[in-house]
């Protein structure tokens, strides 16, 4: 399959273009930081425990919501508006049509990760930026990965949205909860999403963040599954 | 004409459950004609678009468009195709210059190419007006400039005034023969025989997945012009239809002479009449 960064280009701006004309999706970002700046500004207990939970909050928001918003509801939109049958007939592949729309959402997704942290108050001497950008972009491309699958499966963008709702959830939740009970915890350690509070704490309280050989094999795992759900759903879905 | 058709099928056969959508098609279209496939709803003009675009697969029988296997097309070649369908959609939140930039992008054809495109099929003034603010006509236009925006060697519409006002059909009749007459091949559908008549080069009579005739709709009126007729406006306004026979001639010649004639028509067959004849059935 021969991959042409022209077209990639193409399918970037026009998806930029589109994200930015979206209110709805833009509100999840728009939400990550007045979540954060609210509770930093009006909530000053500057515990490390408190800035740790809002910081976790507003990322997992972004991240998991965000991230499965804005693959599920460009390709609803395709759908619903059958413009994706159009690119496909006019020389463009999976592959750049995928890659043209994963980039602006990372893109628009990271830098709203970069800005939460000073927001919060947390120093980047606290947190390693290397180790932050690493974990918050791979777990923000495995989150559009499983909007993308969501976004195949769904008639119309309100369609897209009420799908994905469960699954943002649990992802987002399941993390945050995870001091409630071990099961919870237990669980929230199989999630890609759980790599995020891991590393938020563990730099915040211990100042330090080491990679475990099992968080990697989660993140990789999670990547590789939704890859090929999403080879198989686009391959079964796309033009029907 | 070449013999190096730039479309062959052959014994094209689709099926959706039992019926049969095609039955083995058999036709060539030959470059930089205006083929039209005429036929009623469910005739299989849209799945014939289909297949030949490359976005269904047949059963059996195979199809070459510019000389690859639609079955196997590499996308590349939809760099010299263009295709409108009854799903082809725009992106409806964004400008339609914003549309057309972005297929420019994707063809790396130059963008200076869009305004004129834009007044070609009249929406100039509204390029910067969101499509969803766009009339279906309006909409059905910028489609058909975003299918033309890479110079395709072959056009493919489908039913591509269907549902459009007159006056917009027309200017979509005109692009198509300059269109044509710039070295495009056309294959298009429709249901309406005035339209196949106007346009088309060629038309093929496609009847229940099955190709009836296939011929220039002025051959194809001949061919079944089986009862040759007359008719006829005398001075009188009285109006006479006449078979054609040797006192036929003899009247219509007198009349000639004394000045008795005020119009006189063939009648040869539509391609509904024809349409008629071969399929024991009406257009629409
Ligand atoms: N996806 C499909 N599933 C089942 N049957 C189909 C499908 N697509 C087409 N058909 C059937 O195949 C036949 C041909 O359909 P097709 O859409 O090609 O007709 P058409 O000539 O384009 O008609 P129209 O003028 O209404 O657009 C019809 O009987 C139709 O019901
Ligand atoms: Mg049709």
């Amino acid at each position: 399959m021969n991959i042409s960064l022209r077209k990639i280009n193409a399918i970037f701006i026009l998806k930029l273009q589109l994200f930015l004309g979206n209110l709805s999706l833009l509100m999840i970002p728009a939400m990550a930081i007045g979540y954060v700046v609210i509770f930093k500004n009006f909530f000053p207990a500057n515990t490390v425990a408190f800035k740790a939970l809002t910081l976790n909050m507003g990322i997992l928001l972004n991240i998991i919501m965000g991230g499965i918003m804005f693959g599920a509801y460009p390709i609803a939109e395709e759908k619903e508006h059958h413009t994706l049958g159009v690119l496909m007939t006019s020389s463009i592949n999976a592959t750049e049509y995928f890659i043209g729309s994963l980039l602006p959402a990372l893109l628009i997704l990271t830098i709203t990760n970069i800005i939460l942290v000073p927001l919060n108050g947390t120093s980047w001497n606290q947190v390693s930026i290397i180790n932050y950008l690493i974990i918050t972009v791979i777990c923000s491309i495995i989150s559009i990965l499983i909007g993308f699958t969501l976004g195949l499966f769904s008639k119309n963008q309100t369609n897209a949205g009420v799908v994905s709702l469960l699954p943002a959830a649990i992802f987002t939740l399941v993390p945050l909860f995870k001091g409630f009970s071990n099961k919870i915890s237990h669980t929230s350690d199989f999630l890609y999403s759980g790599v995020i509070p891991r590393f938020i704490n563990q730099s915040l309280f211990k100042h330090s963040y080491s990679w475990s050989l099992f968080e990697v094999s989660v993140l990789i795992a999670w990547f590789i599954i939704f890859s090929i759900v999403l080879f198989y759903a686009y391959r079964y879905k796309h033009f029907d | 004409m070449t013999n190096n058709p730039i479309i062959e099928v052959k014994q094209l056969y689709k099926s959706f459950g039992n019926e049969p959508a095609l039955n083995n098609l058999d036709f060539s279209v030959e470059k930089g004609e205006i083929f039209g496939f005429l036929g009623p709803s469910g005739a299989g003009k849209t799945t014939t678009i289909k297949i030949l675009t490359g976005q269904l697969n047949q059963d059996s029988g195979s199809a070459t468009v510019l000389g690859s296997n639609s079955q196997h097309f590499k996308e590349n070649i939809y760099e010299h195709i263009g295709v409108v369908t009854h799903d082809s959609g725009l992106y409806e939140n964004l400008l339609a210059y914003n549309n057309l930039v972005t297929f420019a992008r994707i063809f790396n054809s130059d963008k200076k190419s869009i305004d004129p495109l834009l007044k070609r099929v009249g929406l100039y003034n509204d390029r910067n007006k969101l499509v969803k603010k766009f009339s279906q006509g309006m909409k059905q236009r910028l489609i058909l400039a975003r299918a033309i925006l890479n110079r395709p060697e072959i056009l493919f519409l489908d039913e591509p005034t269907n549902g459009i006002d007159p006056g917009t059909t027309k200017e979509i009749h005109k692009l198509i023969f300059e269109l044509r007459d710039s070295g495009t091949t056309i294959f298009l559908t429709t249901h309406n025989m005035t339209e196949a008549t106007k346009l088309c080069d060629r038309v093929a009579l496609l009847n229940d997945g099955k190709i009836a005739e296939i011929g220039s709709p002025q051959d194809l009126s001949l061919k079944y012009n089986k009862k040759i007729q007359f008719k006829v406006l005398l001075k009188d306004n009285e109006s006479l239809k006449l078979n054609d026979s040797e006192e036929t001639r003899g009247k219509i010649n007198w009349w000639l002479e004394n000045g008795e004639l005020q119009t006189i028509h063939s009648c040869e067959p539509t391609l509904e009449d024809v349409f008629l004849q071969v399929t024991g059935r009406k257009l629409k």
